[in-house]
């Protein structure tokens, strides 16, 4: 497999998109940095898929501009914009063997049949599916089809790839495996991607970046880490991993930005720019809190409301001043009955305080 | 706009603009006949024919020629771009504009020659648009929306806007703004339009019910019954609509069948005749006018409205009935009260269609009408024989298209956007709730009864020709088939058989395919427009045939687009006929093939026209295959549109038979009829099988 010479960025300026009355995308900018995995992520309906249409030149955007890298394409049909695409459904051409359905699009440009054989050779070689040229897709696992499927795409060494949702048909073992060959692929090929999917772990796991969507519009874009460790908001903080939304009082002591939380008072590490001092909403991961039997300094008293085991976890959920927290703690820590009175502590990496709605 | 940047689609484009468009342009100039035969390419001779060519002297094609040339040195190809390209467009669009003008001018019809110019220029037209980006360059596509819009305009716009014309002028050319009012309320016209209300509304009712009692019937009930069902909705398929109506007039005429059995029972002077009296019993012929028109249109259009309700009573999930008899409702109650409110949609769509389909209808109120006169047939009384009263004919016409296109558009509003999709038998499988006993004894004495009628009619229309006369001679005889087709391919049955044939052979495919690409265009395609193909269409489906035929002998008859008397214009007609049936095949074809498809193989850089042809063809091959061989039927045993246009030299089959109707050879008309009956059933088997085979390559599923 060739590597792409250079790859491109991709810029969206100011999409949006209507269906008749419904907006599925609204007002969108966006970057994708040159060669870089970038995942889109949100809940059904919030308008994945159709930026990735708009992106591959599918669907005609209201209002807007597309670039790759410094050129528009906002006027180009699909067949124009050097895009490959893996659908959902992998959409091999029934028709067609394996061969025929990677070779296609070379078919199309005119490329001489022994060429076209061996760049097909070369690709399955890539996904690692040699010999496979003349399967139909009704005669391979679904695993397979979407190999080929990327492979498909892969083939005319587009400027930008997309992706969407292509894991969703694969039962959850392969989805880890594959998605790791996916990003190998990525990183090897350096093709700017774009990858749709709502299961959050894939999408922290593959990307460099990642962009949170709710309803048609964009919720925070950013690195996994930073994702996680800087939600901007009470959405993106329950939809990546989870969070308790707490409500708490920011207050500045010597220029220092502290959070007090009940009879807590917790360092905060960064402060988004437009929140003020006085009350504001707090997100704090179940992993960062520790319970603790004596009351010691700085800590919380709370109640254990219920308990479970989850196997690698225990999950407990307990009742303090400033709300009900929900946590967890690993299976080999010390434990606590329903019932018992604890105090709980707060590490400041996985508290984060929210922009105001 | 943005002119596309891509360099190779550019180059193509340019080699399509500026060498092969022009070539093609020059060719049609040298090769074939610019101006118009007065008797069509395959009937005139060869001189008439040399003389049509353009080159023998200096006249208006020069012009075009010129622009071909033009095109091909493209002088203008150092200014800027955009320059050009407005160049290119320009010259294109005014060098169409003349040829049509000043054909119409010079009174002089445009042939072969010209018409081949006339579509290369709008080629030129669509791929510079491509090229500045109108479809985001996909010059295929552009190419194919020009061209059904020219279609639509050109075969339907045009010839409407005729007929609304011809209304207002006088036979001596006198503008008459009134005329239209003077017309409407004419003696006779109200009553031929309530005639045709009445009946289309009492058609619509009982093809809606007897459509119903089967649809519900073939999925529910537990009779034997049943898969007869199945079979009887092919056989109005390939029966031309009026030998229903010829059947019935052999069952039910004054000599007919159930008279004689009358005159045997009763005797010719009645049971209770006084003596010396007249007899009471006389040979009757109730059934012209309304109760021949009534059964002959229910018979034919019943299982239209069957196929399009009983998709929609076997989607009914079971689930639903079980839920109200498990709630204690009768069957009865359930049927009432669940299954037919939602069913009510079908209905509402089925009565309509049947509507506009009796209100369309010509071949039977011509063969049944008697006194009765609705406006189809009154169209044609107006100007065939030595009426010629192109103002009536045109006045009834607009009106019959009026109401079509009135319950068209209900039909649409109610029934939602593509409710043409529907019309398939698609059955589910699954535990259905079976019918109250009583209901189904009911039923099945209807479909029984059904049964029988087109049984007996059909083997009438068999037995027909096969008798020296029926009603007063019932000697077994070839005598019919003999003149039919036993006297030479020159005469008898053979030459319109011919014409029929090949007419139907050239304009099926063509229907076939612009009906896929059609539906491909208004279901997969976004662009600005696309209401007017949407619109277009809307009209093809909504314009009775008789208008059709009329229009077109106002459209075509003069210069510059001068068709009538050719074969042309029948195979135009036949295509624009059967038009719906090849849309509505592209719709259920494209419908059962996943979207994703397509879009891959657009993200695989090929464009529309390569889609089609590598990804939607190949996987559509049976249903298109199907749809021709739909069209190929709907092109031979069409009646309405062909009898206004059709002449000696171009009869077809079902204008010959309708033409020894009126000269009152039945036993002639009934055998012709037979055989193109049997030749269609024959075809359909032959198509199935085909088909059949095809089915079993790989399925079209992508998962
Ligand atoms: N062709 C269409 N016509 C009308 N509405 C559409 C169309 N495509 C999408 N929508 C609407 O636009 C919105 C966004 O749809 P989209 O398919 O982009 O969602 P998604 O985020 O990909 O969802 P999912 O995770 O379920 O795939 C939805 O409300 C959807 O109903
Ligand atoms: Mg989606």
């Amino acid at each position: 497999m060739t590597v792409a010479n250079q790859s491109v960025g991709v810029s969206l300026q100011n999409i949006t998109k209507k269906f008749g009355d419904t907006i599925a995308v609204q007002k969108i900018n966006l970057e994708f940095a040159p060669g870089t995995l970038t995942t889109v992520l949100g809940p059904s309906g919030c308008g994945k898929t159709t930026i990735l249409r708009i992106i591959g030149g599918l669907e005609i955007p209201t209002s807007g501009k597309i670039l790759f890298g410094d050129e528009d394409v906002s006027h180009l049909s699909a067949t124009n914009r050097d895009v490959g695409m893996v659908f959902q459904s992998y959409a091999l051409f029934p028709h067609m063997n394996v061969g025929q359905n990677i070779g296609y699009g070379l078919k199309i440009k005119g490329t001489p049949q022994n060429e076209i054989k061996e760049r097909v050779a070369d690709v399955l070689k890539t996904v690692g599916l040699s010999g496979y040229e003349s399967r139909y897709a009704d005669e391979m696992s679904g695993g397979q089809q979407q190999r080929v499927a990327v492979a498909r795409s892969l083939i005319l060494e587009p400027k930008v790839l997309l992706f969407d949702e292509p894991l969703s048909n694969i039962d959850s073992k392969l989805r880890r495996s594959m998605r790791e060959d996916i990003r190998k692929l990525q990183q090897e090929t350096g093709i700017t991607s774009i990858y749709v999917t709502h299961d959050q772990s894939e999408a922290l796991a593959v990307s460099d970046d990642v962009i949170v969507m709710n309803v048609g519009k964009i919720e925070q874009m950013g690195g996994p880490e930073q994702l996680y460790r800087h939600p901007k908001n009470a959405f993106v903080a329950t939809f990546i991993g989870d969070a308790n939304i707490l409500e708490g009082e920011l207050i500045q002591v010597d220029g220092r930005n502290d959070i007090q939380l009940g009879e807590m008072t917790i360092s905060a590490e960064t402060v988004p720019d437009n929140a003020h001092v006085g009350k504001v909403q707090v997100a704090i991961r179940p992993e960062v809190v520790t319970m603790h039997a004596d009351k010691g300094t700085n800590r919380m008293e709370g109640k254990v409301n219920w308990r479970s085991f989850v196997g690698s976890a225990f999950e407990y959920t307990i009742e303090t001043s400033a709300g009900e927290l929900f946590i967890v703690v690993t299976s080999t820590g010390d434990q606590f009955e329903t019932g018992d009175t604890i105090y709980i502590s707060v590490n400041n990496i996985g508290v984060a305080v929210l922009e105001p709605s | 706009m943005d002119v596309i940047q891509d360099k190779s689609l550019v180059k193509k484009t340019n080699k399509l603009i500026y060498i092969f468009l022009p070539l093609i342009g020059i060719i049609a100039y040298l090769g074939l006949p610019w101006f118009g035969l007065e008797y069509g390419l395959t009937d005139s001779s060869l001189e008439e024919i040399s003389e049509g060519f353009a080159w023998h002297s200096v006249n208006i094609a020069i012009i075009p020629l010129i622009t071909c040339f033009l095109f091909l040195l493209h002088p203008w190809r150092f200014l800027p771009e955009i320059k050009g390209l407005v160049i290119d467009i320009s010259l294109a669009i005014g060098t169409v504009f003349f040829i049509i003008i000043a054909g119409m001018i010079l009174k002089q019809s445009l042939g072969l020659g010209a018409g081949i110019q006339l579509i290369i220029l709008c080629l030129i037209v669509s791929s510079v648009c491509s090229k500045l980006g109108f479809l985001r360059g996909d010059g295929f596509l552009a190419g194919a929306i020009i061209l059904i819009v020219l279609m639509v305009l050109l075969f339907i716009i045009y010839p409407l806007g005729r007929i609304f014309l011809q209304v207002f002028y006088a036979r001596t050319g006198e503008f008459i703004p009134f005329q239209f009012f003077e017309i409407i309320t004419s003696f006779g016209v109200g009553r031929v339009l309530w005639n045709t209300l009445v009946m289309a509304f009492s058609v619509g009712l009982s093809t809606t019910f007897f459509g119903l009692v089967f649809a519900i019937y073939s999925v529910r009930s537990t009779s034997r019954l049943r898969s007869l069902i199945k079979v009887f909705y092919i056989l109005p398929i390939i029966t031309p609509p009026f030998v229903v109506g010829l059947s019935l007039i052999l069952i039910f005429g004054r000599s007919g069948s159930i008279n004689d059995i009358l005159l045997f029972f009763i005797g010719p002077e009645g049971i209770f005749t006084p003596e010396g009296g007249q007899g009471i019993f006389k040979r009757s012929s109730y059934i012209y006018g309304f109760p021949g028109i009534f059964l002959a249109q229910t018979l034919a259009l019943t299982p239209v409205s069957y196929m399009m309700l009983v998709g929609m009573v076997s989607a009914i999930s079971p689930a639903l009935e079980e839920a109200s008899l498990t709630m204690r409702a009768t069957r009865w109650q359930t049927f009432k009260r669940v299954t037919l409110p939602l069913i009510r949609p079908g209905i509402a769509n089925s009565f309509l269609l049947g509507v506009i389909s009796s209100a369309a209808d010509f071949g039977n109120p011509l063969v049944l009408g008697g006194e009765y006169d609705v406006l189809s047939t009154e169209i044609y009384f107006s100007i065939a024989g030595s009426q010629l009263d192109f103002a009536r004919a045109a006045t009834l016409g607009s009106l019959l298209f009026g109401i079509s296109l009135l319950v068209y558009y209900l039909q649409k509003k109610w029934i939602g956007k593509y409710s043409y999709v529907t019309v398939t038998g698609m059955q589910t499988a699954g535990n259905v709730i079976s019918l109250p006993g009583w209901l189904q004894k009911i039923m099945s004495s209807i479909v029984l009864l059904w049964i029988t009628v087109v049984g007996v009619l059909y083997t009438s229309i068999i037995m027909g020709g096969l008798v020296a006369k029926w009603g007063a001679d019932y000697t077994f005889t070839l005598e019919h088939h003999i003149e039919l087709w036993g006297k030479g391919f020159n005469s008898g049955g053979w030459p319109s058989f011919f014409n029929s044939l090949s007419y139907s052979l050239i304009a099926a495919p063509i229907t076939g395919l612009t009906g896929v690409l059609i539906a491909y265009v208004i279901t997969r395609k976004q662009f600005k427009g696309r209401g007017v193909i949407n619109f277009g269409t809307t009209l093809i489906f909504a314009i009775p045939g008789t208008v059709v035929g009329v229009a077109y002998i106002f459209a075509f008859n003069t210069a510059p687009i001068e068709l009538t008397g050719t074969a042309l214009i029948l195979i135009v007609t036949m295509v624009i006929r059967s038009m719906p049936v090849g849309i509505r095949g592209g719709i259920s074809a494209l419908s059962q093939i996943d979207k994703s498809l397509e879009e891959a193989s657009l993200m695989q850089r090929a464009n529309s026209f390569q889609t089609i042809r590598s990804v939607v063809l190949p996987l559509l091959k049976p249903a298109i295959i199907s749809s021709i061989a739909y069209s190929f039927i709907r092109a031979m045993t069409t009646v309405s549109a062909v009898i206004f246009l059709a002449t000696a030299g171009t009869s077809v089959s079902t204008t010959y038979i309708l033409g020894r109707v009126e000269d009152g050879d039945y036993g002639i008309s009934i055998a012709y009829g037979s055989v193109l009956i049997l030749s269609m059933l024959f075809f359909t088997l032959l198509v199935q099988k085909l088909i059949g085979r095809s089915r079993t390559e790989r399925s079209v599923s992508t998962k």
